[in-house]
């Protein structure tokens, strides 16, 4: 009959020495070997506080109806422009030309909020008239609320200028946000809901392009126009207006910010137990060596003497 | 502690392992330099007889080939000798590219005789060694001629190597019929290979029908087929004259006729002649007719050479004795017995018997032009009934520089009657004059389709029930006598703001629609001269007239003003319309001489909200209200040069504007809890992600979950009851 077996388990063995001696220095420096290296080590290796994180959200984007645009005409200087700021009109009174807008904000997957744009501008011409380029602005609401309660004012520009005379300029494209720094993970985030074009500035230079560019990349949240996708279409006829056609999707987006304490806590500890394990399985075999042959002096209770004592 | 001892028994099998698989790969690269699997000098002495294969080149082979063992099909050469190149390096002199002369740093080249010395030999020697005995910078850097004798004798150097075709490609044989080329083409062509263009036409039988979005066909006298065209802009404003109307779908569309010389192209310009859009062709009513047409020729009655008797009987026939001719013609006309189907579930739809040719018979039209009136456009933007009489082409007017009788605008209307097919065109043109500064010609063409079940009365709804976006807002006066709200006669200029001229005026005649959905603003300039500010008087006049301007025929101070809360509002039930409210508006106006206080803009509102099914929300209009902007001090500005040669008492103009709103109020819907709560445990909807995910996304994961799960359960409740299992 062979023998098998059938259980088996583990034996305590117990080291006993005083406080002052070899072997509790030794386990001393063990422990300090075992729990402080795994912390260098997780550290120098980087990553191991999360200082920044990504997290997506869709944001509530609203167009405000606002609008800044100079239609270049034929001719050395020509031109003709309109907003829907009366002050900057007061000012450009002689070329002031008053266009159709229509605007529509689509909510295609019903979630409350709206996904892209639909935008029409029919700018009436005379037929001497003839268009070669356009700058438009157009102001959005921007809302984020997932972490940081993030509200401010964002712009979309369009550009664009032809050697040939336009009768249309379709723009399809999106509504990008760009960040110099994190967002928070908590708190209200206004700085930057502030008008982009002061409407109440009765000054031309506070509606001239470049300063309105200059201010508005210095702050840290911004959102351009993507779209890559436009066309100009020539050959406009006698009594029609030129139409700018611009479809702008509202995308969700990824964003940076500066997670909360315990999120750092938890991804620092989860770093730091793997490395530990590791190191508390070394030092348990080398403290197993060392005691087991006595490299340092101690008094050893073996569990079955204990039970001869007790037979 | 049996933890740590079973995680060091991993480890140091680990290293086992580690250690043995090195050891392996070494033997391995050793065994593969001794031991070859396969005898590929043979594979291609096979692919040489193998016989052409029958396989058709539509389907892809299943498995992919292997080139040593199953070379793709080849045919045998019929004649002449090959090179058989085998395992030879070829191309040992890749710069020799002129016959009979040196080339010029070529040093391998055999016309140079040897004299290279002048030379900077610049060929890339080509070594062929599969050993990995030296390093390969050697091979690189190396031009000289003598042999290296360098061993690096790496690990994985290779020292016998009786496996060499490794290192050399297969030879393939030619291929010299078209089914195995075309079996190497899809073996190893990618998408980027461009096949020949592969698109059917549509095959037409006498049951053939027209279906929503087929093309309507169309036969001019000498029976060539062309398409119903309809012009549309495409990559420019310009019209494109291809465009083809479909069945079913109507369009709407406006392009633009560039004319350089108006004087010459007047009477020569086809799109400018009313008769090129109606004249010179027929509609054929339904694609059934070409059931007659077989390889593009028109194979009719009149190819038969001897009609028999029986049909003639079956032209007075009514329709369901039809399936009688097509056997009786085709004992006598063979090629119509591939025409007809044997399957006959309905009658064709074609009379085979009435048709002599493909121009003039029952199943082609004329464009009736006669039954609408023809409009004309006057020089004022009003259109009027031209004077009745033939439609002629433009004629061109020296004195006035004018060409006139253009075409501006082609309304077809086809009337359609189900499979039958088309069975009424009518056009109406809409025509003008032209002089240069009304070129670029923008033209508008319309193709409407009407049901012959249609009533005379139609009239067209905005939403049913709901406002759908895009769609006019129906709006009405009350009519406190009889209690009915009077419609505009045309539903688009009902509701409307205004519209500025290029030059800023306010337009009183052309306004534009307010649609649903749509935020619009607009405006226009008020002109005023500030020599006439002498008091309210005036300014309560400016301030008329700037409300008249923005307000149009929508000024809502009487009250009786009316908006439809749905899109299929009937005009008797009053109960279904709401009022349009006015809030502050302007009454008076006071100023001075220099000043008026005056409101310069109308902001419309229009609160609107969703109602019905969730799934299914239907726009219902609860609100309109006219907000007026509060009064302010409009000064005439005078700085600068602008006021100084004496221009202060010119025309001064202010910008009023009107804006369109549209605001969803929509209500969200009640919910109701109904038994006394229990405690949920909320948590976030992305708590159990993985296992919805996976369960939503494919039901094996979810079952290999499930399995584990119970696996999981299982053992934990064996060791949680262990104690008490074993005691």
């Amino acid at each position: 009959m062979a023998v098998y077996e059938v259980f088996s388990h583990p034996e305590l063995r117990r080291y006993r020495t005083h406080l002052c001696s070899k072997a509790s220095l030794l386990l001393v420096l063990i422990l300090f070997l075992t729990f402080i290296p795994p912390l260098f080590i997780v550290y120098r290796s980087y990553g191991f506080w999360k200082k920044t994180d990504t997290y997506r959200e869709y944001p509530t984007i609203h167009f405000k109806n606002e609008l800044l645009m100079v239609a270049e005409l034929e001719g050395e200087g020509n031109y003709v422009t309109y907003s829907t700021f009366q002050r900057y009109n007061a000012l450009e009174q002689s070329h002031i030309r008053i266009p159709l807008i229509v605007s529509r904000e689509e909510d295609v997957n019903g979630d409350g909020k709206p996904d892209n744009l639909i935008f029409t501008m029919e700018l009436p011409l005379l037929d001497t008239e003839n268009i070669y380029g356009i700058r438009l602005i157009l102001l959005f609401d921007y809302q984020l609320a997932q972490f940081s309660t993030l509200t401010m004012e964002g712009m979309a520009y369009i550009s664009h200028d032809n050697p040939k005379s336009g009768a249309r300029y379709d723009v399809v494209g999106e509504l990008r946000f760009s960040q110099k720094e994190p967002l928070g993970h908590r708190g209200v985030e206004s700085r930057y809901n502030t008008s982009i074009i002061d409407s109440t500035s009765i000054y031309a230079e506070d509606y001239n392009f470049p300063n309105i560019f200059k201010n508005y990349v210095a702050r840290n949240f911004t959102t351009y126009l993507n779209a890559p996708y436009t066309v100009w279409s020539t050959g406009r006829g006698a009594d029609q207006p030129f139409v700018l056609s611009a479809t702008i999707n509202y995308p969700e987006q990824l964003f940076d910010y500066t997670p909360g304490f315990w999120y750092l806590i938890k991804w620092g500890w989860v770093q730091y137990v793997s490395v530990l394990l590791l190191f508390l399985f070394i030092f348990d075999r080398i403290k197993v060596f060392i005691y087991q042959n006595q490299l340092v002096t101690t008094i050893v209770d073996k569990p079955w003497k204990q039970e001869l004592k007790l037979n | 502690m049996k933890l740590c001892r079973c995680l060091s028994d991993l480890f140091r099998n680990f290293v086992i392992l580690a250690v043995l698989g090195v050891i392996s790969s070494n033997i391995f690269i050793e065994s593969a330099t001794t031991a070859p699997t396969n005898a590929p000098t043979t594979a291609t002495n096979n692919a040489t007889t193998q016989q052409p294969t029958t396989q058709p080149p539509t389907q892809p082979p299943t498995q992919p080939p292997t080139t040593t063992t199953q070379p793709p099909p080849t045919t045998t050469i019929p004649s002449g000798p090959r090179t058989i190149i085998g395992e030879t390096v070829i191309g040992q002199c890749l710069c020799d590219l002129t016959g009979n002369k040196c080339d010029i740093n070529c040093c391998c080249d055999a016309d140079c005789n040897g004299d290279t010395s002048a030379f900077v030999c610049n060929e890339k020697r080509v070594v062929v060694d599969g050993k990995k005995c030296y390093p390969e910078s050697i091979f690189v850097f190396s031009n000289s001629p003598a042999t290296t004798a360098t061993e690096s004798g790496g690990l994985f150097c290779i020292y016998f190597d009786n496996y060499k075709e490794r290192n050399f490609y297969l030879d393939p044989d030619f291929i010299l019929d078209i089914s195995s080329f075309n079996q190497y083409s899809y073996q190893y062509g990618n998408p980027s290979r461009q096949l020949p263009e592969d698109i059917p036409d549509p095959v037409y039988t006498f049951y053939s029908y027209y279906k929503s979005g087929d093309p309507i066909y169309i036969v001019y006298p000498e029976e060539a087929v062309g398409k119903f065209v309809i012009p549309d802009s495409s990559v420019s404003n310009q019209c494109n004259d291809q465009n083809t109307l479909s069945y079913l779908q109507e369009v709407n569309t406006e392009c633009t006729r560039v004319i350089s010389e108006l004087n010459t192209e007047c009477t020569t310009t086809p799109s400018f002649d009313a008769r090129s859009f109606y004249d010179g062709f027929k509609v054929v009513t339904t694609s059934g007719l070409f059931g007659y047409v077989v390889n593009g020729t028109f194979v009719g009655i009149t190819t038969v050479t001897t009609p028999p008797t029986t049909t003639t009987t079956t032209t007075v026939a009514p329709v369901t004795t039809d399936n009688n001719t097509a056997p009786a013609s085709s004992t006598t006309a063979p090629p119509t017995t591939t025409l007809l189907p044997i399957f006959t579930t309905q009658p064709p739809n074609v009379n085979v018997s009435t048709i002599q040719n493909l121009y003039d018979n029952p199943y082609t039209l004329d464009i009736d032009v006669s039954s609408l009136p023809h409009l004309c456009l006057q020089s004022d933007g009003t259109l009027i009934d031209c004077p009745a009489g033939n439609i002629s082409s433009p004629t061109y007017d020296v004195a006035s520089n004018t060409c006139q009788n253009v075409v501006q605008e082609v309304r077809y209307i086809l009337t359609t009657d189900g499979t039958n097919g088309i069975t009424r065109v009518q056009a109406q043109f809409v025509f003008r004059d032209v002089t240069n500064a009304s070129l670029p010609l923008t033209q508008r063409y319309s193709a409407t389709f009407n049901s012959i079940s249609d009533s005379n009365d139609t009239f067209s709804r905005s939403g049913n029930p709901g406002y759908v976006i895009g769609k006019p807002i129906l709006y009405g006066t009350l009519n406190v006598t009889t209690a009915v709200i009077d419609l505009p006669s045309d539903p688009t200029q009902g509701f409307t703001i205004v519209r500025a001229s290029p030059t800023g005026e306010c337009s009183t005649v052309s306004r534009i629609p307010i649609k649903f959905g749509e935020n619009m603003r607009s405006g226009c300039l008020v002109k005023i001269n500030v020599a006439s500010l002498n008091g309210s008087e005036v300014c309560q006049t400016i301030q008329t007239e700037i409300l008249q301007a923005l307000e149009g025929p929508n000024s809502p101070p009487n009250n009786n003003k009316y908006v439809a809360t749905f899109g299929n509002t009937a005009a008797t039930k009053i109960g279904d319309w709401v009022s349009i409210l006015a809030d502050n508006r302007p009454t008076g106006s006071t100023g001075d001489t220099t000043s008026c206080k005056l409101s310069m803009g109308v902001h419309i509102q229009v609160l609107y909200s969703n109602v019905g099914a969730l799934a299914n929300p239907q726009a219902k209009i609860i609100g309109v209200a006219y907000l007026y902007d509060s009064a302010k001090d409009v000064i005439f500005q005078c700085s600068g040069a602008f006021c100084q040669n004496s221009n202060a008492n010119a025309l001064q103009s202010f910008e009023v504007s009107q804006t369109v709103s549209f605001i969803d109020v929509s209500q969200p819907a009640t919910q109701f809890a109904g038994e006394a709560p229990i405690f949920i445990a909320k948590v976030p909807n992305d708590f159990f992600y993985p296992f919805l995910y996976y369960a939503s996304g494919s039901p094996t994961m979810f079952g290999a979950d499930l399995g584990l799960l119970v696996v999981c359960a299982v053992l934990v409740t064996l060791f949680t009851n262990m104690k008490c299992l074993l005691s």
